[in-house]
């Protein structure tokens, strides 16, 4: 990765612009004009200089000037103008393709990678190419036509002065851009990264700050922080050490104050060796002290060409990655029976199986329940099923069709799911609760949140429905969190409905409600359940007992106590505690 | 002008140090003074060099040398410093200063959406301002002494063409204060709707398996979309508010550099003006009209930063919890609460709470969810200061004790759990950084940790992943218990420490806590009874004070909520989930 940064793939940014091109060529167009406008002045001074001396028409030229000046104004402004709008178009337009990108990557992606990825490529690299479709590219057009205009126009008065100029900006430059050059292909790349790092640690030491203020200033977020803002310090040191002097040097060397000196040095030496009559000084006075001027603009604007160019560059190595497969020939399922065949899964080639050959069938109308100890799989068969993953080996099929042959669409309709891990986004309560349904009415979202139990918890915040959790005063309890979240699959209203531990949180009084509320929920479903709770399972048509990765035991509950296996003995350590 | 220190000061402010940034502008004026210097010799030299006399110009041209090397010198101190300063000085500082002032706010204060906005100042905003001292001062500054001296020359050279000099700058400042105006009330908005994206493409990211199970990464999840619109919108709006007032202001500037050709032309027509000043003069004013429009550029660049500078002052302006920095020595190691009231908001949680937890004792809080569990222990971690009445350690107020202090008597576990993106072992070592090894695995083997390690393929050093997300449920809950253990605190809190544990381990974890409460002060929360049942003393939390107080057995007897709870569990487990 380390180097690979730094390299950008040609096409990659044309590709990305495609949808703007049409108003970047206006922009550049309009920026081009503007450039031959904006010689007129600089050459009408020094015609009107060498009139005056002469004694020629001097009206002409000042008219001239005058009006070159303000008909720059204009392409100018309307050349910045089209590329900002362009902008806005484009950074809407990739960032939403961006986001649907990343939304059918498969999620280990995410585990791997963590919001802070997501946010630099969404948010900042995006933001870096905002310089080069906005400034960057109308730039470089008027940096290329004025100094033409302007090189062609002293050639016509004197070549050999011209060439002592451009002599005198060759050669800083041929001291100062290798040196530019050089710092910023060793120092972009790392850079960004510190930059990034930067941001991960940030929203680590927010999102994890009950543990940071606990643990104190020795936390580990609290240390990865003052890291992270130390080597970002230290990387833009090195930047400004490798690019900070030559830029400087450039500044300096190409001033127009020292352009000056040298053209007052070289010049009064021509006019005394009497190669240079004194009047053909002043159009190099005028023009060709400010010649290398669009070029310093051109060496910001290189800069943030690069710096697009590695945006789009990061941008486009994630367009690049391959989505999860939408199959060729979509089926549809016929039901809600879920079979397992054989599933084996790895979170990574080097990690222990996850599963290992795991087969089961879940028919329409059943509860399946999943046990088995911390960590032997159980949200992994889960997870599976909507194809947040796939399977390594083996296959998984609902209403007869491998997962896989289903568009994502159709499958997810047909799964609501509450997971393990409570996550409620900062909206709504409502929109909290219809997420899945979106098009679901107030007075569903109500049922679905009376039948979870959390109706009345929410009548009480601020706004009721509309509190937005998460802001001031939408907090809510963990249990009450999770409720949210089962009010959420019960609206959800899909054929397949998968429970983990989603009652965990809850106390006895609730419990009791929200089983009932679910077991209405399961009629005519397919129902897969994870608890550690034994009892809330101990009614389920089927229960599967899960170790490592592999089912040990399956049965109803009073055949696997029977049995005296891994279910006996779960069941016992739970129930000897709940003597009373 | 009077706008910079404004900013400045600002800066300081937030700093709570010099900045350096005064001392950059003076030397930037001093380069920008010798470069006028340069420009200033111009009319000597054309006044010797037209009339021929390249003798009499060798003095004026060793006068401009000289200026020129000193404003180069100048200008690479300044611009070299600046960076330094810009870097260390102030990005470093500002950083910093943030991620400590942060971690002293009250909880209340970390509302969903903080994460990624204060990720985007940390590494977005700040660099912002990190450019000020180098790059926008030498401008900016430059762009206004250069001219000036220039100006001031001319006075004497010609006082009618000096007042044509500036009889456009009072107008242009007024359109420069207008442009500045526009900006300040069109950027603060596009910023915030650009924050508003980053908040909510890290919220999208965090919540990838809940949206694809509501189908929301295939449909589009309508809040990022309304994000990414409301920030193109926003942006586009600025686009338009500014560019009008940014198209007069160069206009004035074109046609402030029109006024003086004409009057030029006329005046050296007319005989009144030399020719070689008025050419002079043209040339000088024609080379400072782009630096004066790119000054309206630069204003926009300091609204910029200044708006960067705001974001970061709301955050530094946030009132942290008042600490102490030295207290009293707490006793020993009783919790006491106090008649304690407190309410999130309007709503009282807890109202006229008392309750003692005296040192060696299990203490077993229970109520419904909801009842107000979570935030006791919060109150105790002083997350949060009571509304009336005390919470004591030892006999002392949480409210006298060094924050420090406080902490390192307190071991947590949170009832969500959240783990660093780092190894299995940096999480547990959290705790206490300085243990040894043995410590460690003997904390370990306490929360059951060691058979996960023990399972998983890079043992000890296997990454958790951004919140511990490639750690199944019970994995997350026994590292969490085992950097508590680590801690060896004389109080621990635990909050739902085992509710995704299966039944063996919770019974082996279990026992390792009651084994922990021997010389420890303990407070459980548990939803399941049997946790519960085997503690000194039971609170029975409801309507926001303590119901009922004692052992199990008295509490059953005693035939109150307590027993009505217990039943209610019995029932509950009694109850199946079935489907039919
Ligand atoms: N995203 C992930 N990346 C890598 N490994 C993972 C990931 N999620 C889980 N694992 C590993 O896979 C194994 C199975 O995890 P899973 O979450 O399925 O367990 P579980 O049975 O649900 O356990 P629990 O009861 O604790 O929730 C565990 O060893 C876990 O560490
Ligand atoms: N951050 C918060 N902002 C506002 N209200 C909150 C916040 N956290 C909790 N609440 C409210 O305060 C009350 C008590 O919450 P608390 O988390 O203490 O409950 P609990 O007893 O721990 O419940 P559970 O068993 O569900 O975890 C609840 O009504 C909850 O809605
Ligand atoms: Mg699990
Ligand atoms: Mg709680």
């Amino acid at each position: 990765m380390a180097d690979d940064d730094a390299l950008v793939r040609p096409g990659a940014l044309a590709e990305m612009l495609r949808p703007v091109r049409g108003r970047l060529v206006l922009g550049m167009t309009l920026a081009g004009v503007g450039a031959l406008f904006a010689m007129v002045p600089f050459i009408a001074v020094a015609e009107v200089g060498r009139a005056l001396l002469s004694g020629g028409a001097v009206w002409p030229w000042a008219i001239a000037g005058a009006g070159g000046a303000v008909l720059r104004a204009f392409f100018m402004g309307a050349s910045a103008s089209v590329c900002h709008v362009a902008n806005g178009h484009f950074e809407y337009g990739i960032r939403s393709r961006l986001a649907r990108h990343l939304g059918r990557l498969p999620l280990g992606w995410f585990g791997d990678h963590g919001s802070g990825e997501v946010k630099k490529a969404v948010s900042d690299d995006i933001k870096g190419m905002h310089h080069l479709v906005s400034h960057a590219l109308s730039d470089m057009t008027s940096a290329v036509v004025a100094p033409l205009v302007g090189i062609v126009y002293l050639l016509l008065v004197d070549w050999r002065m011209t060439l002592a100029l451009l002599g005198f900006v060759a050669a800083v430059l041929a001291v100062v851009s290798p040196m530019l050059k050089r710092g910023y292909q060793a120092h972009m790349g790392t850079y960004n990264r510190a930059q990034a790092e930067l941001a991960k640690a940030t929203v680590e030491l927010v999102d994890g700050i009950e543990v940071v203020k606990t643990y104190g200033g020795r936390a580990r977020a609290s240390q990865r922080f003052d890291e992270a803002v130390t080597t970002l310090t230290q990387r833009c040191l090195a930047w400004t050490a490798a690019m900070g002097r030559p830029a400087t040097a450039m500044n300096i060397g190409l001033a127009p104050a020292t352009m000056l000196v040298w053209i007052l040095a070289s010049g009064t030496a021509f006019v005394a060796a009497g190669w240079l009559p004194p009047a053909d000084l002043l159009p190099f006075l005028a023009v060709g002290v400010g010649l290398p001027g669009p070029y310093l603009q051109v060496g910001s604007a290189a800069n943030m060409l690069r710096q697009g160019q590695l945006g789009a560059t990061h941008v486009d190595r994630l367009l690049g990655l391959l989505p999860l497969a939408e199959p060729a020939e979509p089926r549809r399922p016929a039901d809600g029976r879920v079979v397992f065949d054989d599933v084996r899964f790895s979170y990574a080639p080097d990690a222990p199986p996850a599963l290992d050959g795991v087969s089961a069938v879940l028919a329409p109308g059943t509860v399946t329940a999943l046990v088995g100890p911390s960590g032997s799989g159980k949200t992994t068969m889960a997870r599976l099923l909507p194809r947040f993953w796939d399977p390594d080996g083996g296959a998984i099929t609902l209403g007869g069709v491998d997962v896989r042959d289903i568009p994502s669409r159709e499958l997810l309709s047909r799964v609501a799911i509450v997971f393990q891990d409570v996550v409620l986004l900062r909206e709504s309560v409502r929109d909290n609760i219809r997420l899945g349904r979106p098009d679901a009415t107030d007075a569903e979202v109500e049922a679905a949140a009376k039948a979870a139990r959390v109706h009345d918890v929410i009548m009480a915040l601020p706004d009721g429905y509309d509190t937005v959790l998460g802001s001031d005063g939408g907090g809510l309890s963990g249990g009450e969190r999770q409720r949210v979240t089962i009010a959420r699959a019960i609206l959800q209203d899909a054929p397949v409905v998968v429970l983990d531990e989603a009652t965990a949180h809850a106390d006895a009084e609730s419990e009791a409600a929200i089983q009932e509320a679910l077991s209405e929920l399961a009629a005519g479903r397919t129902v897969m359940v994870i608890a550690h709770r034994l009892h809330t399972i101990a009614g389920a048509d089927q229960i599967l007992v899960l170790d490592s990765g592999r089912i040990v035991e399956r049965g109803r509950h009073e055949g696997l106590l029977a049995a005296d296996g891994l279910y006996a003995r779960l069941w016992r350590a739970q129930n000897t505690e709940v003597k009373a | 002008m009077s706008r910079n220190r404004l900013m400045i000061g600002t800066a300081e402010e937030l700093m709570g140090s010099s900045s350096g940034m005064r001392g950059q502008i003076v030397w930037f004026a001093l380069a920008g003074v010798a470069q006028g210097g340069v420009f200033a010799a111009l009319l000597p030299l054309l006044r010797a060099l037209l009339s021929g006399d390249t003798g009499g110009a060798l003095p004026w041209l060793a006068v401009a040398a000289g200026c020129a090397v000193l404003s180069a010198l100048l200008l690479w101190h300044a611009a070299n410093t600046g960076y330094v300063v810009g870097i260390e000085r102030i990005g470093d500082r500002l950083a910093r200063r943030i991620g400590e002032h942060v971690v002293r706010l009250p909880l209340g204060w970390f509302t969903a959406g903080r994460a990624g906005r204060l990720a985007r100042l940390t590494s977005t905003s700040v660099q912002d301002v990190t450019g000020i001292p180098s790059t926008l001062l030498q401008q900016i500054v430059m762009a206004v002494a250069t001219p000036v001296t220039v100006i001031v020359v001319t006075f004497f050279v010609d006082w009618r063409m000096g007042l044509a000099l500036v009889v456009t700058a009072p107008v242009a400042l007024a359109v420069f204060a207008w442009v500045s105006r526009v900006l300040r009330d069109t950027h603060g908005p596009e910023d915030h709707a650009h924050a508003e994206v980053t908040d909510r493409v890290v919220e999208f990211a965090q919540a990838q398996q809940v949206l694809r199970a509501a189908g929301r990464t295939e449909e589009g999840w309508t809040t990022l979309d309304r994000a990414l619109a409301g920030h193109r919108d926003a942006y586009l709006h600025k686009l338009g508010r500014a560019s009008r007032p940014f198209g007069v202001y160069v206009l004035v500037v074109e046609l402030g550099f029109a006024t003086i050709m004409v009057m030029g032309t006329y005046l050296a027509l007319g005989g009144s003006l030399r020719v070689p000043d008025a050419i002079a003069v043209l040339i000088l004013a024609a080379r400072f009209v782009e630096p004066l429009i790119q000054a309206g550029d630069l204003g926009g660049m300091f609204r910029i930063a200044r708006v960067s500078l705001d974001a970061i002052g709301e955050v530094m302006h946030a009132k942290p919890l008042p600490t102490v920095s030295e207290g009293p020595i707490p006793a020993d190691a009783t919790v006491e609460l106090d008649d304690v009231s407190f309410g999130y908001g309007e709503r009282r949680v807890l109202d006229g709470f008392t309750l003692r937890c005296p040192p060696g004792t299990v203490t077993a809080l229970v109520g419904p969810s909801g009842a107000g569990k979570t935030t006791v222990t919060r109150l105790v971690a002083r997350f949060w200061d009571v509304d009336s009445g005390a919470v004591r350690i030892g006999g002392v107020d949480v409210r006298e004790l060094p924050t420090a202090d406080l902490m390192s008597r307190l071991a947590l576990v949170f009832q969500d759990v959240y783990l660093f993106d780092g190894t299995i072992e940096e999480n547990v070592r959290l705790g206490r950084p300085d243990a040894t090894d043995a410590e460690v695995r003997r904390a370990a083997e306490a929360a059951r940790l060691d058979e996960v390690v023990a399972r998983l393929g890079a043992g000890w050093e296997t990454r958790v992943g951004e919140g511990g997300s490639r750690l199944s449920g019970g994995e997350r809950q026994r590292v969490s218990i085992a950097r508590a253990v680590l801690k060896d605190a004389p109080i621990v809190l635990l909050d739902e420490a085992t509710a995704a544990l299966d039944a063996e381990n919770e019974v082996a974890v279990s026992a390792a806590i009651a084994e922990l409460a021997r010389d420890r002060t303990v407070l459980v929360i548990a939803h399941r009874l049997s946790t519960v049942a085997a503690a000194d003393q039971i609170a029975v939390l409801d309507g926001g004070r303590i119901a009922e107080l004692g052992t199990h057995g008295e509490l059953l007897a005693g035939g109150g909520r307590y027993a009505r709870f217990w039943d209610e569990r019995k029932r509950a487990a009694g109850w199946r989930l079935a489907a039919s």
